[in-house]
């Protein structure tokens, strides 16, 4: 009977038994499921607009495939995002028919639901060094603009392309010849064509004061009533006005060689005695340069554009390189303030090299991420 | 007035640019993003400017008679030509023959562009190679220790960058039956070591420069670019 009875029971447990296996590996599957993305995270995506989703997980320990869906309530309906190798680690999303700011979103990734809310930042914390920099930066160059207002002496090093200048349009002068000054062809919004504006006013004045024609081509038209008034300011400056001549300001073409063309006819036809060049440049510097080599002036160039210098190095007289071309105006005007600004640039200089000694021996020993991680900006 | 105007805007738009590079909430960078559009609609409105100057330029030339001033009719010619083929109405120019109007494919304005502008830009660009070869000549007489210098970095440098570089190599490697440092390895070096590190160095203070000048312009130090000390 009682085996009778225990085959019974076992005969009822049996459907039992079963459920409770099939519930087994239910749970089992679940937490596999949950397991497939370890370390899941959905958050806003820091230092933006609030209009990006960021979904994290961790890539080394997940699946072969991440699926992410997107919903804008728990229960759905779900919209596939992307399915990613489990490896990537990171879902940012975002761009066409990416989240709205303010909104919660349900992401499910293989299973797990979890939300997040879109939410615009008011500080990019991924340039926050880049910012201490420029504040560093502005730091030393008000220090030193205060030093240069109490009339504290700073000293600039000899530019040879710089004391040249005055020597060209004197010659020049004495020649009866123009002078040309090309800004470079890029637009207003390029900072060497906004300094090159600044140069052209100390040169403007120079040549109002000697009285020669100054030739000024300009490549792009939004350059123009810039380079005008510059020209024209420094006429009035120096008290004559009536030399100042409009049809010298010549808009020629922005297309880059129709531009070199033209500028080669004014060189070849009107035979600057002195040509300079000060500017941002491309590959028409040597065609420009050359052809004001083979007709016999003085030549002075400066441009940033590092791929450019060899060419004017090659062919000009003298060239003033990179940070030299910065130097222009407060090196001809030597006013105070204008030189405290290019004494903090220095110091700064000095800053970053002894920066790049440490983070050398930090290399050195070991320690060059530290370093790199100190000037990524995002 | 006249200078104070356009030195505040500068610093009240300089300022708003730098802070919109900090912050990326919507409401500085919506206003960033219209300053620059701004500026494209600006840049369009100034081609009128560029074309007016080269027009006024021209005619007084010719009304003058100045030197060359023959020259300029064929410019205004070509200049008001190609602003007619370009704005004219599309169905004016398909009606004359021509299978397409305004800028688009086959239209007149699109067979000048390509069969006179590029040709005559391609041969200003081919003029590059001459004057490569000129420059080239004039920087490489020696005739200091650091024109030679410079010769001498020139030649591995050039020769390193070709294949027969690696054949002279092989080839005198061979006969000393010594590994040395081929061309190409001694031309790699040079790009990679010196050349990069003072290219690096340019860049730097070029940049720093840069910054500088931004700084005292949008902080009003550097007032001669918009006109005035």
């Amino acid at each position: 009977m009682i085996q009778t009875r225990t085959s019974l029971s076992a005969r009822a447990g049996r459907p039992l038994r079963l459920l409770g296996l099939l519930a087994c590996l239910a749970l089992c599957a679940a937490t596999m499921a949950a397991a497939a993305v370890p370390g899941l995270v959905v958050r806003d995506n820091p230092d933006d607009a609030g209009e990006a989703i960021l979904v994290e997980w961790n890539g080394e320990a997940a699946g072969d495939s991440v699926r992410i869906e997107r919903a804008e309530s728990e229960t759905g309906p779900w919209k596939l995002r992307r399915a990613l190798p489990g490896t990537a680690g990171t879902y940012v999303d975002q761009g066409e028919g990416g989240p709205e700011r303010g909104k919660t979103y349900f992401y499910r990734v293989d299973g797990q639901v979890l939300s997040a809310v879109p939410k615009a930042q008011w500080w990019n914390q991924g340039r926050t060094n880049l910012f201490l920099i420029l504040m560093l930066y502005l730091g030393l160059i008000l220090v030193f603009l205060n030093i240069a207002r109490r009339g504290g002496s700073l000293f600039i090093r000899k530019i040879a392309g710089l004391d040249a200048m005055e020597e060209a349009i004197g010659r020049a002068t004495e020649m009866g010849k123009p002078v040309l000054y090309v800004p470079g062809i890029d637009d207003a919004n390029n900072i060497q064509t906004i300094y090159s504006m600044a140069i052209l006013n100390s040169v403007s004045k120079m040549v109002a004061q000697y009285d020669t024609e100054l030739i000024v081509p300009l490549a792009k038209a939004f350059v123009l009533p810039l380079a005008e008034e510059t020209v024209r300011s420094g006429y009035m400056d120096v008290g004559r006005p009536d030399s100042f001549r409009a049809d010298n300001i010549r808009f020629l073409s922005d297309e880059q060689f129709a531009f070199t063309a033209a500028v080669n006819g004014i060189m070849l036809r009107e035979k600057p005695a002195a040509n300079l060049f000060l500017g941002s440049f491309f590959a028409e510097s040597l065609v420009l340069a050359e052809t004001g080599f083979t007709t016999g002036a003085i030549q002075i160039a400066g441009t940033a554009n590092i791929h450019q210098l060899p060419f004017f190095v090659v062919a000009c007289d003298y060239t003033m390189i990179g940070e030299e071309f910065f130097a222009t105006s407060a090196y001809l005007s030597r006013e105070p303030m204008l030189v405290g600004t290019l004494k903090g640039g220095d110091m700064m200089k000095l800053v970053i090299m002894i920066f790049l000694v440490i983070a050398a021996i930090g290399a050195t020993l070991g320690h060059s991420e530290a370093f790199r991680s100190l000037l990524v900006i995002r | 007035m006249r200078r104070e105007i356009p030195l505040f805007l500068t610093i009240f738009f300089g300022c708003m640019m730098v802070i919109g590079f900090f912050v990326p909430h919507p409401i500085v960078n919506e206003a960033r993003s219209r300053v620059e559009e701004w500026t494209i609609i600006l840049a369009a409105a100034a081609v009128v400017l560029g074309v007016a100057n080269v027009a006024r330029i021209h005619m007084h030339k010719i009304s003058r008679r100045d030197r060359d001033f023959q020259y300029s009719f064929p410019l205004l010619f070509a200049l008001f030509l190609m602003i007619a083929l370009g704005v004219v109405p599309k169905d004016w120019i398909t009606s004359i023959g021509f299978p397409a109007g305004g800028t688009d494919e086959g239209s007149p304005f699109d067979w000048l562009y390509n069969n006179a502008y590029v040709p005559m830009q391609g041969t200003m660009f081919a003029l590059l190679a001459f004057y490569i070869a000129s420059a080239a000549f004039r920087a490489f007489r020696i005739r200091t220790i650091e024109a030679a210098l410079l010769a001498i970095t020139a030649v591995l440098v050039m020769i390193g960058r070709v294949p027969v570089g690696g054949s002279i190599s092989d080839w005198f490697n061979g006969l000393i039956h010594v590994d040395l440092w081929t061309l190409p390895e001694i031309q790699q070096w040079i790009m990679d070591i010196p050349n990069l590190a003072a290219k690096r160095a340019i860049l730097i203070g070029a940049a720093l420069g840069a910054i500088a000048t931004s700084l005292k312009i949008i902080l009003g130090i550097e007032r001669s670019a918009i006109g005035g000390d």
